[in-house]
């Protein structure tokens, strides 16, 4: 009986180790294909046009070259487009942070202690569930001379109905018992959601702002429907023109000398580069709180 | 209990009246947005049932009851429509479940926490990228002259494909991209699951001897059913969404045959052929659709995981 | 609260409800008639009017002309200047996304004040009440130069311009040859570094096919070249299906006289079946599947291409950037018919633009009054073609106009002068642009610089349009025997029609099925809403001639 049981577990043992090397080689293999696409398309951005056409360049450079960075760079109508994504975040996120902060607080209140939750929930569900379709929203805006303005990628954005319920359920799970304790002590609703919640609530909100931010870095389909100009184009809307639209020979004749060091390849290559660079900054920031955060907002034992 | 007991009714009563106003007036914000931006829009669904005309407005254009509903099941290519969406998004939820399933599982008997977060990082990371920037990207690393991933078949001696203009490759590359993109997502979900499991239930199993797999049977997968079930059921609700933003970016028209899915074509139908009610019209079916499997959904996940998202 | 919001709601939509109603253009009021602004005598608005205009972002791909802009050009000038009318953007959107903001904007009831739309735009106008009836303005107000030249096609354009008899838009004429009516373009420097000489038959076009495809025709030692290339509508080969007789976008009369769609004929199989041919032996870009008219300019640019069929033009554009950096030289030859005779080729009906200006504009004749100013500077004195329609070095200043109507078939009057002048007839007075290019013809004789390379090829002895001229006088040249707007069952299913045809004539031509398919496909096509297509077609021409 001992010896058996003995056996099984060098056996196990045994095993497992195999099993183990074999696993972490497997998790690596699929991370590395996860993130090497992006590493090539990083290696050809520093690549010289003709390596790159030629498809000489794996996942390091191939003459290497900044060519396709000065062009990027020196090209105004991105950095133009940068500016108005980053207006953008600078209206959209604080302003939709709040919203859902104060939306996601007394919706996480069971309907005996808010009465009327049920209607909010309903009201709120709605929306999620029913439009009235691109062409009435853009009659709508125009009707609200939120065309070509910057306001209309910041306003209908800003109640995110994913979002408050995320907070949401976030908030159901803090202990009751503190709340409780400051609105014995007196304090109004507001003062226990601003003193007590909303330390506590940190990791939700800022998986709620990684959301808010990625989610107005990203977005490129309103930027081309509302505005009226290229120039009040948002990053990705500009990007989407470039990237996709196959029609991006933006360097003429005369460029000859530039054009030998970079073609559509790599300067793509480098757009899609600077874009991601920022996702990549905020990334690693966020990340900590917000796996956190996303884990207790979604998950419930 | 004291200190309670020394609140007047009339006084508890004004405390439970103010918070209750503080609670509709934190709401208030929030719905004044929705009104605006998104119930008033909503009555343009009565385009649906009209022969839209500009100037007459949604109030002014005349009546055709059913018409454009009519209409739209006689559009031959709405079979196909249908299918491609169906087929697309249903392998997006199946793949979308046992991949992020399998993966968290195997990171899970990995020990090292410095492996588990830098793999969790990596393949989260092409979740916060956008489909311009990832189509972008798959352009070019699927393209058939020269790109990266037909130098890689070449090398196996496969001839190149053309992913992206090949009608049968397209929708599946939809599919796998899309894996792709959003596996870090669920990963990071189910893995939590796990690790909230309880460590002496294995404690206990490897007392009487339990082998891995029953394990892995027995205490597991049971602990993880919940929030599998729930992701299931919450994906079900946007099956009819099988991606706008990823194939309005990727396709061509020579694969509209088997990637034009039901949002690309309602916007072309509606920006591009300026069939403004019968856009509508598949856009309110779309919505009725969607309605009845969230609520349908919503009801399962409550009775199979008692988890109320609402 | 419930009720609160609600009424909410209800107050919101109200004011959607009154917005509505209030769009400017039922609002604008009809003071359109007493022309408060219009000075008789300058023959200006005074004080100066604004058109708003919906406007594509200039291609930084274009062509560009020294000292000139989109904001700030010669035509700019001209319409403030000599008419006082100036534009405001109301959008500037990328060309591609043009036809989907003017769009938008039509459902919303905004529109700008002068339009330049496709036919399904005309048609969704009129029918909205957004566009201004012109009818008595035109007669009015147009030059009798401007009432001409519009009518220089026969009036197709005008007519098609009109709905129920009334005129709402003004058209951008164009000579139903010169734009549609394709040649055969061949690289004359790979033929002469193979020693080939210019084909004379189909046959022989086939074997400098399969020479530019194997046997190195660009020297540099790869086999990195194929005689010709498509998008994938595969309209860039229209005139290699014109060969076989089989034109796939148009509706032609068959032997029994009756309307039939070229698209689904044999005559379509039997070019199909040639194009797998080539598709089997590589004469084709396999990857056309994939390729937009950008990346087959792009193949031609890059001199991988030796053979095109395109508009008599096109050695201006787009065959000139491969001229100028590929140093590639190109020579028209007339499209050879399949079985050795003569091949007809599709005559364009119709304008691709038409002019709107939004009801309740004040001054609607301003579109007439610009149309004038154009005919008047674009086909008026030597001076002001060079200024305003075409400069010395070939370029285009008349494309910055934000109207452009051309004259009909005056490209191939240009030519048979020069070629009668030069061949020592009396052709009388030539008109300034005539003159000018039978300068520029003469001055290439004699000494041949890039600066005269263009108008050489485009006018000179061996032009193509020579050779659209022979299509003409031998009666090659077949006209749409439908150009109306869509019948009932077209609305509706000629989208899918078509994408069905395209579908299949790329499996075929790939291969994917056996030739023989193409009757299943026609099978299909009647099936699916063709026949009934057929019909209404057939119905509604037999109308249009009561």
């Amino acid at each position: 009986m001992r010896t058996t049981k003995a056996k099984n577990g060098i056996k196990t043992s045994w095993q497992r180790k195999a099993f183990m090397s074999g696993n972490l080689i497997f998790l690596s293999l699929v991370s590395l294909l996860c993130i090497l696409p992006l590493v090539h398309i990083l290696a050809l951005s520093f690549s010289s046009s003709f390596a790159a056409s030629s498809g000489k360049v794996g996942i390091w450079p191939v003459d290497a070259t900044l060519a396709s960075y000065q062009y990027v760079l020196q090209n105004t109508a991105f950095w133009h487009a940068f500016v108005v994504t980053l207006k953008r975040l600078v209206l959209a996120v604080p302003l939709t942070l709040f919203i859902i902060f104060i939306t996601a607080y007394p919706m996480a209140k069971s309907s005996q202690k808010f009465k009327g939750r049920e209607f909010y929930t309903y009201f709120m569900l709605i929306p999620m569930l029913f439009g009235g379709g691109l062409i009435p929203e853009y009659m709508t805006y125009m009707k609200y001379g939120l065309v070509n303005n910057i306001w209309v990628l910041v306003l209908p954005g800003l109640v995110p109905i994913f979002s408050v319920i995320l907070l949401m359920n976030f908030m159901r799970d803090l202990p009751a018992e503190m709340e409780e304790a400051a609105s014995i002590d007196g304090a109004g609703p507001l003062t226990s959601l601003f003193k007590v919640v909303l330390p506590l609530a940190t990791p939700a909100i800022a998986t709620v702002a990684l959301f808010c931010i990625v989610g107005h870095w990203n977005s490129w389909f309103d930027g081309i429907l509302y505005m009226n100009h290229p120039k009040n184009y948002p990053l990705q809307s500009f990007l989407q023109k470039a990237l996709t639209a196959y029609d991006t020979k933006t360097i003429t004749a005369k460029d000859m000398s530039l054009m030998r060091m970079i073609s559509d390849q790599t300067t793509r290559a480098a757009q899609i580069f600077v874009a991601t660079v920022p996702v990549l900054l905020v990334y690693p920031f966020l990340q900590k709180h917000f796996t956190k955060g996303l884990v207790m907002g979604s998950v419930k034992g | 209990m004291k200190q309670r007991e020394a609140h007047s009714p009339r006084k508890l009563n004004r405390h439970v009246l103010k918070t209750q106003l503080t609670y509709h007036g934190l709401m208030l914000p929030a719905c004044l947005l929705l009104i605006l931006f998104s119930y008033v829009p909503m009555f343009g669904i009565i385009m649906a049932f009209q022969d839209f005309i500009p100037t007459d407005g949604i109030f002014g254009s005349g009546f055709v009851g059913f018409d454009n509903f009519v209409h739209l099941f006689t559009l031959d290519n709405i079979q196909q429509i249908m299918f491609n969406t169906l087929y697309i998004s249903i392998m997006k939820i199946i793949l979308g479940l046992a991949v992020p399933i399998v993966f968290a599982l195997l990171l899970n008997e990995v020990r090292s926490r410095l492996f588990v977060r830098s793999v969790q990082t990596i393949v989260y990371l092409p979740y916060f990228l956008s489909w311009v920037i990832l189509a972008g990207v798959f352009i070019e690393i699927l393209s058939p002259s020269g790109g990266a991933v037909n130098h890689v078949l070449k090398l196996f001696g496969i001839d190149s494909i053309f992913f992206l203009g090949d009608k049968e490759w397209f929708p599946n590359v939809m599919i796998i991209t899309d894996t792709w993109k959003s596996f870090g997502f669920g990963t990071i979900v189910y893995l939590a699951a796990l690790t909230s499991i309880d460590p002496s239930l294995y404690e206990a199993a490897k007392v009487d001897g339990a082998s891995y797999f029953r394990q892995m049977f027995h205490i597991t997968l049971p602990g993880i059913t919940p929030i599998v079930v729930l992701m299931t059921v919450l994906s079900i609700g946007g099956i009819l969404d099988a991606g706008f933003d990823q194939i309005y970016n990727l396709y061509n028209p020579i694969v509209y045959e088997t990637g034009d899915i039901l949002d690309t074509f309602v916007y072309r139908l509606g920006i591009k052929d300026m069939m403004f009610s019968l856009s509508t019209a598949v856009s309110l079916i779309k919505s009725i659709v969607s309605f009845v499997l969230i609520v349908i959904s919503y009801r399962l996940a409550y009775r199979l995981t008692e988890y109320k998202i609402f | 609260m419930k009720r609160l919001i609600v009424s909410a709601i209800t107050a919101a939509s109200l004011f959607s409800i009154t917005a509505c109603s209030d769009s400017p253009a039922k609002s604008g009021g009809d003071k359109s008639k007493d022309l408060s602004n219009w000075n008789e005598a300058a023959g200006k608005y005074e004080p100066g009017i604004t058109l708003t205009v919906g406007t594509a972002e200039s291609d930084p791909n274009g062509e560009k002309i020294a000292g000139q802009t989109q904001e700030d050009n010669v035509w700019i000038d001209a319409y403030r200047d000599e008419l006082g009318v100036t534009f405001e953007d109301m959008f500037v959107v990328s060309s591609s996304q043009l036809e989907e903001k003017l769009n938008l904007q039509i459902a919303s009831g905004q529109i700008p004040d002068l339009m330049a739309v496709n036919r399904k735009q005309f048609e969704m106008l009129v029918k909205s009440g957004l566009a201004t009836d012109l009818t008595e303005l035109y007669d009015k107000y147009a030059s009798e130069k401007t009432k001409k030249i519009l009518l220089a096609d026969t009036g197709i354009c005008m007519d098609m311009s009109k709905v129920n008899g009334s005129l709402y838009a003004l058209p951008a004429t164009q000579g139903y040859l010169e734009s549609a009516g394709v040649v055969t373009w061949l690289r004359k420097d790979w033929l002469d570094r193979l020693k080939l000489e210019v084909p004379q038959s189909f046959d022989e076009l086939y074997k400098v096919m399969q020479a530019f495809t194997n046997d190195d025709p660009d020297g540099n030692g790869v086999k990195d070249t194929y005689a010709f290339t498509t998008s994938n509508s595969l309209d860039e080969l229209i005139g290699l299906f014109d060969s076989f007789g089989s034109h796939p976008k148009s509706w032609v009369k068959n032997a029994n006289g009756e309307i039939v769609y070229s698209g689904t004929q044999p005559e379509t199989k039997a070019a199909l079946a040639f194009l797998n041919k080539a598709y089997k032996e590589g004469l084709i870009n396999r990857e056309f599947g994939a390729n937009d008219w950008n990346q087959y300019t792009q193949a031609i640019d890059s001199s991988k291409v030796g053979v095109a069929w395109l508009p008599w033009y096109a050695v201006d554009w787009p065959l000139g950037a491969s001229h100028r950096e590929m140093g590639a030289e190109w020579v028209p030859v007339k499209i050879f018919g399949a079985d050795g005779g003569d091949a007809k080729v599709m005559g364009v009906a119709g304008p691709d633009t038409y002019y709107v200006i939004r009801k309740g504009y004040e001054h609607p004749e301003a579109l007439i009054q610009m149309f004038n100013l154009w005919f008047e500077k674009a086909y008026g004195s030597k001076e002001d073609i060079l200024k305003y329609h075409k400069n010395e070095k070939g370029e285009m200043p008349a494309n910055f106009s934000k109207v452009k109507p051309w004259l009909a078939h005056e490209d191939i009057g240009y030519h048979l002068n020069i070629l009668d002048k030069l061949a020592g007839k009396d052709v009388g007075e030539m008109s300034p642009s005539n003159e000018m290019y039978y300068e520029g013809v003469v001055r290439y004789m004699k000494n041949p610089t890039e600066d005269d390379y263009i108008i050489y090829k485009m006018y000179g002895p061996g032009s193509a349009s020579g050779i659209l001229n022979d299509y003409m006088k031998n009666n090659l040249v077949l006209q749409e025997e439908y150009y109306s707007t869509g019948t009932e069952t077209m609305k509706k299913k000629w989208g899918a029609l078509e994408t069905k045809k395209l579908e299949a004539y790329v499996k075929l031509i790939m291969g994917a099925e056996p030739i023989d398919a193409f009757d299943d496909f026609v099978k299909d096509w009647d099936s699916s809403g063709g026949q009934q297509v057929v019909k209404e077609v057939r119905e509604s021409a037999q109308q249009n001639l009561k």
